[in-house]
């Protein structure tokens, strides 16, 4: 049996190897004609990741690039400095993608200055890149705007307790949704610190919890069992992102108490589009990944065509939408949809944030 | 004249938790002397030797060394004062050499910083001379057997100039080669003043080194004699209480000659035996020794599938057998009972019930589910006939003392219905009672029919109750008598001497 | 059986007096409850927790907080069986985690393509059995240590997790969400009792069951207490270890198709360091890391202690980063009281 057996595995191993290297190598086929290729550093599996390089590629493919992957799945700081050299040596004409963290950032763009390779990242933004050579930019939300909007309507929308769930804190976006929220909830206190006990919005609400829901569904599922229990009476839940949200749903709904919560949230996902649909997230906060990689894209082939100039912060097309005005959201999926695809292509490149916070 | 004393053991009782394992015991040690230490298991002895050498204090009484009084109570203070303990296993770093071992602690080195390998050759080269031990200063130390770890932790003592050498059972892994030459190396240590303590249960052994016996019974002393006006005898009846009933087992005698065999070798070889042939018949007690290495724990692995064959035949109840593993052996009726309890034949966290039924599970699963009732009568069973020493069929089987274990692992063999039974090393450090109640359940089971091959190193307890003995030396057999027919010098002399040599 | 002597023994010495009957009472209550005083302290631990916590906040001690803790604790619950089997077998299982998303992976995707329930489900544990036989196999051929093999096959996963899906969850379980998402309907004798309780329940029973009563169970303390031995008792090494492994993988399975129909989810990270978590929970019940000691309801104590602790954090009002201190404390304490046993 043994002899077999041991030769079977390897088999399905190898057939499963093939099958999941086939896919990616497919993703990088080179297209006729090509301008050259930009390099994509893909830093983790979720949704929003794949959707944005998704995005990337159809910017890429409409002005005549092709768009190589590197992947990341671990989010680790050695892969993504190995992924960067490998697309410099591999000849890419621009780098763009999402960097781990804010440690590898530095090697990662310091590598791409030497090598005179133009690179922008989402996400990450710190004043003192938009000066180092071949930095073309930044592309990502203004954290703090992002989550004043949807305090906002929550001040003038709601009262009651509320409660927070966070993505994964030590980041800066976090913790700067959080920020921003309470401050457009008109909460008084350490909003930078972001913990409770604040009133808010002239006392008609009460800040009483945060939890973390490290981004996930199921975490975010026992961060509102958990916040339910401890307040029974609790009105109003904010969740930085729709997994979260989606997962708290479930529970409150277990717990029979999605009557008595109003959800708010961001992100604009298509789980979370079913949400506002259905009327269990009140409102959220919306931005497209695919549309900020396909921004990205565009400034980059700006920059080397010589229109654009470098080290410069734009902050990403965002919605607020209810209900009311769902058509609105620019989905996250609209790449799969051509005609979708070039209308954004013709739009106007993003413009840059005339002062860039930090200087 | 007498030596001057010492080691002075003074009231000495010890206390555990259910337990008083020391009670007033005194003795007294020469310089020179050997003194013997006997006792059951369980008797004390090695409570005393933990006490001696500082493992724990005493709860009462006080122990001095050359006069003083030893107070504080460590295991490096105890070397620091000279004295030294070598244990049965003794405990060396095996990835070290045996002069990094020897000199541990004491290594010679650049200002403290960097060994100086070169220093520390010669002078391990210089010791191991002076005592003759043959040894290779650079050898690492995983790669010796247990006779040369053995002499590396005698060597170790001795270069830290013990004064009092404590040996507990020091021949227990010893064939009669090597156990000649530690008595010849005891002799020059008692030459040059050390005292050592010599704790056995080989009773010749220590009426033939000792000046001095200390019985312990229970805790107590219940004697301490010089040699001479003892007899082995009144020794064993001193450690039990009691007299040992029917004295020591006899040897059957030549069996019937026509009982069939139940297992046959012919030609069994592969890198270690050569060309064997010896067949067991059914009640028989055939016995193989031999010094380590020549074949006899090849013959028992080798038979139990755990040992590649290159030639020869095997048949098992008149059947060809190829050994392929420990299943099929024990499918065919075959049992091995291991050397080593602990480590190898039982489950020590497991009940003594648990360790019984393990060998076969489907004797007591009924309608595929385990029948606890049919487990616990197996072993009451078996606790019963083998006289078992534990206070329940459900205490873990670590907790017994050796002896008991063995006799759980016959246990095993007796579950299981084999009918060829190969025994490896049974008595090994196991007490006399113990070793006697061993004697009898062999006897017994080849009464029942059984073939019983017994391997051990110890002719003599060999000798008392089997059938035939065959000799092994180098991986051949050069004798195979009848046990009336031989005597320890005889077979020691067909394994170690000249009478057996091959070419 | 055997046949015995027609020569009678010779009247044995005396034996050891019998143990009084209290000790032997006391050693058949250990035997039968598979507990030592010693491994009971995470209850007198987790009576402490609740006293304490119980003063801090006024809503904590309601039923509907602990039925929360156990519908949180339920999935970790069931695959925390199946480690402490394994784990007394002195093998262990890393690739939990995503084996568990994988199987919701095939049934979530099965179902969103119109595929029965039951012929999703039953796709679902087959894939995590297959995943736990490769495990078993490659444990029993190798001398390689488990927690290598099944680490390598965690990173395997991962990456076939992520390939199916692209990332995106599965966002409706149906069959299972209803089954499992919500509460026993109000009228049972457990009004508002999660039903994720339920399959916990029957695997605590079959783990229990298992490990007392059957061959295979028993030949799994033997494995894990001492392969040598086990081996020249004549028990089939490998063929155990392999059924053990592929038993790990249908609880595995079961356990994605709970908690999928919990969190109304497939997703590779539906059950992210779910292997470690299980592990640490059996260790803290009193099952050894080296084999041959432990036993499922000395586990489940462990998985309950786990619950408490993460909520009561929560209710005492400290961050969410204490948990994790507070779990990293109670493992290494956990270890530490194992008391090694050679």
């Amino acid at each position: 049996m043994s002899k077999l057996i041991r030769i079977g595995i390897v088999a399905v191993f190898a057939l499963a190897l093939a099958a999941a290297t086939g896919q990616t190598s497919a993703q990088g086929q080179p297209k006729a004609a090509s301008k050259g290729t930009i390099a994509f550093l893909l830093s983790g599996p979720d949704l929003y990741y794949q959707d944005g390089m998704n995005g990337a590629k159809a910017a890429a493919e409409s002005l005549g690039y092709n768009l190589k992957v590197y992947s990341n799945p671990n989010i680790s700081p050695s892969v993504e400095l190995a992924n960067v050299q490998n697309a410099i040596a591999q000849g890419a004409k621009a780098i763009t993608g999402y960097s781990v963290g804010l440690s590898t950032e530095d090697a990662s763009i310091a590598a791409a200055g030497k090598a005179n390779v133009p690179i922008l990242l989402m996400y990450g933004y710190s004043p003192k890149y938009l000066t180092k050579p071949s930095v073309v930019g930044f592309e990502q939300v203004n954290v703090v705007d992002y989550g004043k909007a949807v305090g906002q309507y929550v001040a003038k929308n709601f009262t009651g307790q509320l409660a927070i769930i966070t993505g994964q804190l030590g980041r800066g976006d976090a913790e700067g949704y959080r920020t921003g929220f309470l401050q457009g909830a008109g909460c008084k206190g350490n909003t930078t610190a972001g913990l409770p006990p604040m009133t808010c919005a002239n006392g008609k609400i009460q800040y009483v919890a945060t939890e973390t829901g490290h981004w996930l569904r199921p975490d975010g599922y026992k961060a509102a069992q958990d916040m339910i229990a401890k307040y029974p009476n609790l009105k109003i839940l904010f969740s930085e992102n729709d997994d979260m949200a989606v997962g708290a749903h479930t529970a409150l709904v277990a717990a029979h108490k999605d009557q008595q919560v109003s959800m708010v949230s961001m992100n604009g996902a298509p789980y979370g589009l079913v949400g506002v649909k259905a009327g269990w997230i009140k409102a959220e906060n919306t931005d497209s990944p695919a549309l900020e990689g396909l921004n990205a894209v565009k400034l980059l082939n700006g920059y080397i065509n010589k229109q654009v100039p470098g080290g410069k912060l734009y902050y990403s097309y965002t919605v607020f939408i209810t209900k009311a005005n769902m058509a609105d959201a620019v989905g996250w999926n609209f790449f799969t949809n051509p005609r979708m695809v070039a209308t954004y292509m013709k739009m106007p490149l993003l413009k840059p944030v005339v002062a860039p916070p930090g200087t | 004249m007498a030596d001057p004393v010492l080691l002075e053991v003074e009231h000495v009782g010890k206390h555990f938790p259910g337990v008083q394992a020391l009670d007033d015991v005194s003795m007294t040690l020469r310089a020179g002397e050997v003194h013997g230490l006997v006792g059951q298991n369980g008797a004390g002895k090695s409570t005393l030797v933990k006490c001696i050498t500082g493992v724990h204090p005493p709860d009462a009484g006080q122990i001095e060394l050359e006069g003083d009084p030893i107070t504080t109570y460590m295991p490096k203070r105890a070397y620091d004062l000279g004295i030294a303990v070598v244990h049965q296993r003794t405990k060396l770093i095996p990835y070290l050499s045996v002069a990094e071992n020897v000199l541990l602690g004491h290594l010679p080195t650049y200002h403290g910083a960097v060994i100086q390998r070169g220093e520390a050759n010669r002078v391990t080269r210089d010791l191991l001379k002076r005592f003759r031990l043959r040894l290779d200063p650079e050898m690492l130390v995983h790669r010796l057997g247990p006779a040369e770890r053995q002499q590396v932790a005698i060597a170790r003592a001795l270069f830290r100039r013990a004064r009092l050498l404590i040996l507990d059972e020091p021949t227990a892994a010893l064939d009669a080669e090597r156990a000649e030459h530690l008595f010849e190396l005891i002799g020059d240590l008692q030459m040059q003043g050390v005292g050592i303590l010599y704790v056995s249960h080989h009773l010749e052994e220590v009426f033939r080194l000792a000046d001095q016996i200390t019985v312990l019974r229970d805790g107590k002393v219940v004697a301490t004699r010089p040699v001479g006006e003892l007899d082995q005898n009144e020794v064993v009846t001193l450690m039990a209480g009691r007299r040992l009933e029917n004295g020591i087992a006899r040897p059957v005698g030549a069996t019937a000659p026509e009982s069939e065999p139940l297992l046959e070798l012919d030609g069994v070889s592969n890198p270690v035996l050569r060309d064997i042939r010896l067949s067991v018949g059914a009640g028989e007690v055939v016995g193989v020794t031999g010094v380590i290495g020549a074949g006899g724990h090849d013959i028992a692995r080798a038979l139990f599938g755990l040992e590649h064959l290159s030639s020869g035949e095997i048949r098992l109840l008149g059947e060809p057998y190829v050994p392929q593993g420990p299943r099929q052996a024990i499918a065919r009726g075959l049992f091995l009972v291991p050397e080593d309890p602990t480590r190898d034949g039982l489950v020590p966290v497991l009940s003594v019930a648990q360790n019984i039924t393990i060998v076969d599970l489907p004797g007591i699963t009924r309608g595929g589910l385990l029948s606890l009732r049919k487990e616990r009568a197996i072993a009451r069973r078996y606790v019963d006939e083998l006289s078992i020493a534990t206070g329940s069929i459900d205490t873990p089987v670590r907790n017994l003392s050796g002896g008991n274990q063995q006799k759980v692992l016959v246990a095993k063999a007796l579950a299981l219905g084999a009918q060829v039974l190969v025994l490896e090393e049974p008595t090994q450090g196991v007490d006399v009672h113990a070793t006697a109640e061993i004697h009898r359940i062999v006897r017994s089971l080849a009464d029942g029919g059984k073939a019983v091959m017994v391997i051990s190193t110890d002719i003599r307890d060999l000798l008392q109750f089997v059938d035939r003995i065959v000799a092994l030396r180098g991986g051949r057999a050069v004798a195979d008598l009848p046990a009336g027919e031989t005597d320890y010098a005889h077979m020691l002399d067909l394994t170690v001497g000249s009478l057996g040599a091959v070419a | 059986m055997a046949t015995h002597t027609n020569v009678p023994l010779p009247a044995r010495p005396p034996t050891e007096a019998p143990a009084p009957w209290s000790a032997r009472l006391l050693g058949r209550l250990r035997h039968f409850m598979d507990i030592d005083v010693y491994a009971v302290w995470p209850l007198f631990v987790m009576v402490i927790i609740i006293a304490y916590t119980s003063t801090k906040s006024s809503t904590y001690l309601t039923v509907f907080n602990f039925e929360n803790i156990l519908s949180q604790v339920a999935p970790l619950g069931i695959v925390t069986m199946g480690q402490a089997i394994l784990l007394i077998s002195a093998g262990l299982d890393l690739s939990v985690g995503y084996n568990i998303a994988l199987s919701s992976i095939v049934t979530g995707l099965l179902l969103e393509h119109g595929y029965s329930l039951w012929l999703a489900i039953g796709a679902g544990v087959l894939a995590a059995m297959a995943v736990g036989f490769t495990n078993g196999v490659l444990v029993a051929q190798n001398r390689a240590h488990p927690f290598i093999i099944t680490l390598g096959m965690s990173i395997f996963l991962f990456g076939l997790d992520t390939q199916l899906t692209g990332g995106a969850p599965v966002n409706d379980m149906k069959g299972l969400y209803t089954a499992f998402g919500g509460n026993l309907a109000n009228g049972f004798p457990f009004f508002g009792l999660p039903t994720v309780a339920i399959p916990l329940v029957i695997v605590v029973a079959f783990a229990y069951f298992f490990l007392r009563w059957t061959p295979l169970g028993r030949r799994a303390y033997a494995i894990g207490g001492n392969e040598e031995a086990a081996y020249l008792s004549g028990i089939p090494i490998k063929r155990t270890k392999i059924l053990l492994y592929t038993l790990m993988g249908a609880i595995v399975g079961l356990t994605g198709m709970v908690l999928a129909g919990q969190i109304n989810e497939a997703s590779f990270n539906l059950a992210q360091n779910f292997e470690l978590e299980s592990i640490a929970c059996a260790v803290i019940g009193g099952t050894a890391l080296f084999g041959g000691r432990g036993g499922a309801l000395r586990s489940l104590q462990g998985v309950a202690l786990w619950g408490v602790v993460q909520n009561a954090i929560v209710f005492v009002g400290l961050s969410s980063n204490y948990q994790q201190m507070a779990l990293g404390a109670i493992i290494v304490i956990a270890v530490m009281a194992q008391r090694p046993e050679r």
